[in-house]
């Protein structure tokens, strides 16, 4: 990872962390939970994501959020599969806001990396930043859990010439949220 | 990926894909093929080196004609040019041919051989007959069998460039048939048409490869593999080389070499788009000089 990307990453964590107490006026909510990728044509990945919105901004219709999700926790667990990391931040915005199913939009990045395991294949792409957009629908259940289903397309994806293989155009994602606060 | 909404495309009779051009293998088997030029070798010819060598999805025996003609008339070990089932005919002779029936081409050879006596086996496939190879080696095919002495592979396709490929089958229907951009020298030698349902085939041989790769096998006891593998290849993507690096649980019979080139099949020059360098003979030599290196060598 260059020092630069590792610095916009951590950057945007302390940022995330801060924003309940930048914004003391305000009614946060935050939500935390699981995310489950899957790349069409290619690995399963799961892993954490939290998101966070402000009763004061855009009525609690804009979320940003962050997450990281692996192969480790998916394909590559047990088996021969790449082992590929996708550290992720994202921006949705939520129609419909009063309704039990409510459409979003998302405008996602982060950093994609893959490990290959062995230095003969050092000369390869194995990083790449992300950066894709997704769509989807999110249900909230009597329980407060939110279910939350999205296709994506990676603007930036490998074609064999240029960027990691295994980084694939088309994703389907499943999201559970838990409101924390 | 060039798509059509016609089911049929108007064929040329200068392209392979017509009526007129078939490979010529086809014509005369037994300048291609060892099991049918040569039946019934002595004891010193059967324990020659033999190269089986197998060309890609859409490709022909033309593939590995440079091979050959490098090789010359040379008595140290025989060269045998497959020609995968449905290549190599009409274009709907193509279209029809499942992934399995293009394997069967390889299989007939190699037990062809076997039979009439060869013992000294090398399996050699680029890009598809790569996968071809690699999923008869983890369904077990050449278990209770001759094993091959060494497998070569020269740019396998596990993963593919295309990463759209996956979703052929639910676009293909409405695309009916993509057309490459072959040269005026490749259209001879290489379909110009590509029925959504060959690609279909590839996705789902290229598919079952990588999750058996995923899950792990062995390679047969005596064999020795090696992979050559482009690192920038607009169809194999140069990631196939990792999956495969991994999946091969046997250790210290796998060899990777990375080559620096921009070519799918490095090893064929002629005919390319674009223009071939010093350098790219160069890495098509020594990769022969390599091959004959291993299988001298075992």
């Amino acid at each position: 990872m260059l020092r630069s990307q590792k610095w916009i990453i951590l950057g945007t964590v302390l940022v995330f962390m801060n924003l309940p107490s930048v914004s003391l006026a305000q009614q946060s909510h935050i939500d935390i939970g699981l995310r489950s990728q899957k790349s069409l044509g290619l690995y399963l990945e799961n892993g954490f994501v939290s998101q966070i919105s402000f009763d004061r901004l855009a009525d609690n219709r804009l979320f940003l959020g962050i997450g990281f999700v692996s192969s480790r926790l998916g394909s590559a667990l047990g088996s021969n599969a790449i082992k590929q990391d996708n550290y992720q931040i994202w921006l949705s915005y939520y129609f419909k806001n009063r309704r039990k199913i409510r459409p979003f939009v998302s405008l996602n990045s982060g950093y994609f990396a893959a490990d290959y395991e062995a230095e003969i294949f050092d000369v390869l792409d194995r990083s790449s930043m992300l950066l894709s957009a997704s769509s989807g629908l999110e249900w909230t259940t009597p329980v407060q859990l939110k279910v939350n289903m999205a296709l994506g397309y990676n603007i930036i994806s490998g074609n064999g010439l240029n960027g990691p293989g295994t980084l694939y155009p088309l994703f389907a994602q499943l999201n559970f949220f838990y409101p924390l606060k | 990926m060039l798509g059509s909404c016609d089911v049929n495309p108007e064929i040329s009779d200068d392209f392979l894909d017509g009526k007129i051009i078939f490979d010529p293998s086809l014509l005369s088997p037994e300048n291609y093929l060892v099991s049918q030029g040569n039946p019934n070798p002595t004891a010193e010819q059967a324990s020659r080196p033999v190269f089986i060598v197998c060309h890609g999805f859409s490709a022909s025996t033309f593939e590995w004609q440079e091979f050959v003609d490098w090789s010359g008339n040379t008595e140290d070990y025989y060269v045998s040019r497959v020609l995968l089932g449905g290549h190599g005919r009409t274009y709907e002779e193509f279209k029809s041919a499942s992934w399995k029936d293009w394997q069967q081409a390889i299989f007939d050879e190699y037990e062809a051989l076997l039979e009439a006596g060869y013992s000294n086996l090398h399996l050699v496939g680029s890009s598809t007959s790569g996968a071809l190879i690699l999923e008869a080696i983890g369904s077990g095919y050449f278990n209770g069998k001759t094993t091959p002495n060494s497998i070569l592979l020269v740019d396998p396709i596990v993963v593919p460039s295309d990463k759209m490929l996956p979703l052929i089958g639910v676009l293909g229907p409405l695309i009916g048939y993509t057309e490459a951009e072959n040269t005026q020298g490749e259209i001879t030698y290489w379909y110009n048409y590509r029925p959504y349902e060959t690609l279909r085939e590839l996705q789902s041989v290229i598919k079952k490869v990588r999750k058996d790769l995923q899950h792990g096998f062995g390679l047969p006891l005596r064999s020795f593999m090696k992979v050559y593998k482009s690192t920038h290849d607009a169809s194999a993507d140069p990631a196939s080389a990792v999956l495969i690096y991994k999946g091969i649980t046997t250790v210290n019979q796998v060899e990777i070499e990375m080559i620096d080139s921009k070519l799918h099949v490095f090893t064929r020059l002629q005919f390319r788009e674009e223009p071939i360098s010093d350098k790219d003979r160069q890495l098509q030599q020594q990769t022969f000089e390599d091959m004959i290196r291993i299988a001298m060598s075992r």
